[in-house]
């Protein structure tokens, strides 16, 4: 095993995401991809609709084949057959709604420990340490025990990222968690997620429409445009909104790109802490 | 604590009423047994001997045949509905009954053509003849389910073409009967309202570890089975293979259900409503608890709905499917009156 400290937890060498067509050449969304994710380090994903935020992920995931090369997760090759190694190295947020009937906040977040516990599902005394303690860290312990379909979506999505924090991985996604939110509850998971981040030392990708928050959150940016070459580099080399307006507005009238520059023009504005 | 008190106190309750309805469905019927006529029967008494033979060789198969449905219907209903995530999934879905109708029907049809017309088909063909081609007609459908389940990536797909199979098999039988003489219709109608009764100890000895296979296989799959609940993307990422285990839980309940079906002719609405009345009573959709107490409560309810197909005195006998949809039908109308996520489900 070739990994240390210093590389990356997650990395992708000559990744190319898109589609197998049968008998067609595949629908290619991005050339060859060498991304990193570091420990303690949040990533955000930015890109227009059908830009492959959503694939990526999905292939970081396992949940989808990369047209050709490999993720690693320290050091051992994400395999789409190898679904329970990849759940103990990697816990995945999505944005489907749980329709359960009578679901705990705690049943949820011990679901978890899936890929540790034996064939009854039991869990042991450390799991359910480890379950109390994730809902400590994104402050769900008083509604441990309300069902989950009575909760705000704000406190839906805190328990999802609890249940995330229960399966116990070096890296965690999060795909488009804040699309459900108002702004109060965007920016305070927004701050969970740094805190997370630099608490307890994973690595931290989302994906997000929301521009300005991602950019004051996130230590770097992956901007995404259909089919060219990803875009990585530290948030605030982005203030600027050079890159931001290249990405975002290629489809858009001079209107539409006005408005689109009044609103980047208020990420230079500073912002209150 | 107090979740264990309740499910305990369910759970005691839920078994010693089984019990009850047993010792009654064993005791009433259209000669009823007194509790003295029982005490002789059980020690064996040469008095009682035509009673005796009414219980150990009518009453007794019958309802051990009830239990078996209750318990593998229900069962069947309540991995359907995980799998689809739709409440209103039922082990009927995947067309396997209608798979079953259609090889009765062909049988019932096809034997009358080779009868003067007074006999009807089922005189001829016997009840082992039915069981046969029911359990050939669901296996058709069930292995196209299965090889379709093999090859296509998502369950909202394969619960579609389970329905269209179903309802391609349905047609099929409407044609039979459109072109068949009104005594093989009549015999093929009598088989579709179902009977728990006239199952035999050699066919239990088929029936009887099949069903029990099956639960115990539904109870090792319990934990993938919870994983299944927060949705497939999700359970995949928990680490479940979605694939295997979806392919599993169709085999079984085409098992349990096909095998079921060709016994006893379809039975309606056990397999929707018991899940429902489990996870209400229970407030629980784990696996864990509802397992166990779908085969409770199915059993129970199997029990109660053939001592009701007994209120017509007079050696008359309603058909069970006509008790068992009129209690399941109000079921499950109160279940999306009450429920308001189950309306939301719809959406999803």
């Amino acid at each position: 095993m070739s990994w240390t400290a210093e590389t990356p937890i997650l990395s992708t060498s000559q990744l190319v995401i898109g589609y197998r067509i049968p008998g067609s050449t595949p629908l290619v969304l991005a050339p060859a991809m060498n991304l990193g994710l570091s420990a303690g380090e949040v990533v955000s994903l930015l890109g227009p609709n059908g830009s492959g935020k959503s694939t990526l992920i999905r292939t970081l995931a396992g949940l989808h084949s990369a047209i050709s090369g490999i993720v690693e997760i320290q050091g051992q090759v994400v395999k789409s057959n190898q679904v329970l190694q990849t759940a103990r190295a990697l816990s995945l947020v999505l944005t489907d709604r749980i329709e359960v009937q009578h679901l705990t906040v705690r049943q949820l977040v011990a679901m978890g420990r899936y890929p540790y516990t034996g064939w009854l599902g039991r869990l042991t005394n450390s799991d359910k340490v480890r379950v109390e303690e994730a809902m400590g860290l994104v402050k769900m312990t008083l509604l441990a025990d309300r069902y989950l379909h009575d909760l705000s979506d704000g406190e839906q999505q805190r328990a999802l990222l609890a249940k995330a924090l229960a399966q116990d991985t070096p890296v965690i996604i999060l795909d488009e968690p804040t699309a459900h939110l108002d702004l109060p509850n965007r920016i305070s998971l927004m701050k969970t997620l740094k805190n997370l981040a630099r608490e307890t030392g994973k690595a931290i990708l989302f994906s997000s429409h929301d521009l300005d928050l991602a950019i004051h959150t996130a230590d770097r940016l992956w901007l995404m445009k259909r089919g060219e070459s990803i875009i990585d580099g530290r948030a605030d080399q982005f203030l600027d909104g050079v890159v931001l307006n290249e990405v975002f507005t290629s489809g858009l009238d001079q209107g539409e790109k006005r408005l689109f520059n009044e609103y980047l023009g208020r990420l230079h504005s500073p912002q209150p802490e | 604590m107090n979740h264990l008190k309740r499910h305990s106190i369910l759970f005691i309750s839920l078994g010693l009423l089984t019990l009850a309805a047993l010792l009654a469905d064993l005791m009433f019927g259209s000669v009823s047994f007194t509790w003295e006529d029982l005490g002789q029967v059980l020690s064996g008494s040469q008095e009682t001997e035509n009673l005796a033979f009414i219980l150990w060789k009518i009453r007794l198969p019958k309802a051990l045949t009830g239990i078996l449905v209750g318990a593998g219907l229900s069962v069947s209903g309540l991995m359907m509905q995980t799998l689809f995530r739709n409440p209103l999934a039922g082990p009927y879905v995947l067309g396997i009954s209608s798979g079953a109708s259609l090889g009765v029907a062909i049988l019932m049809m096809a034997s009358s053509l080779f009868t003067a017309g007074a006999t009807s088909g089922i005189l001829l063909v016997g009840h082992w003849g039915m069981v046969l081609a029911a359990m050939f007609g669901a296996l058709l459908v069930m292995l196209l389910v299965i090889l379709v389940s093999m090859r296509i990536a998502d369950s909202v797909s394969i619960l579609i073409i389970g329905i269209m199979f179903g309802s391609a098999a349905g047609a099929l039988v409407s044609v039979l009967q459109y072109f068949s003489d009104p005594d093989s219709v009549h015999s093929f109608l009598v088989w579709t309202f179902g009977s728990i009764a006239g199952v035999s100890w050699s066919q239990l000895g088929i029936l009887v570890p099949l069903v029990i296979a099956g639960l115990f296989a539904a109870v090792v799959l319990q934990k993938p089975l919870n994983a299944f609940l927060l949705g497939e993307n999700q359970a995949r990422a928990l680490g479940v293979n979605v694939k295997r285990i979806r392919l599993l839980v169709v085999i079984l309940t085409s098992l349990l259900t096909g095998a079921l079906t060709a016994f006893t002719g379809p039975i309606a609405f056990v397999g929707i409503a018991v899940p429902h009345l489990a996870r209400m009573l229970f407030r629980t959709s784990d696996h864990r608890l509802i397992i166990p107490a779908s085969v409770l409560i199915g059993s129970l309810l199997l029990l109660v709905c053939d001592i009701l197909t007994q209120v017509p005195t007079g050696g008359q006998v309603l058909p069970i499917n006509s008790v068992t949809a009129l209690f399941g039908a109000p079921v499950v109308i109160w279940v999306i009156m009450s429920n308001r996520k189950t309306r939301n489900a719809w959406k999803s």
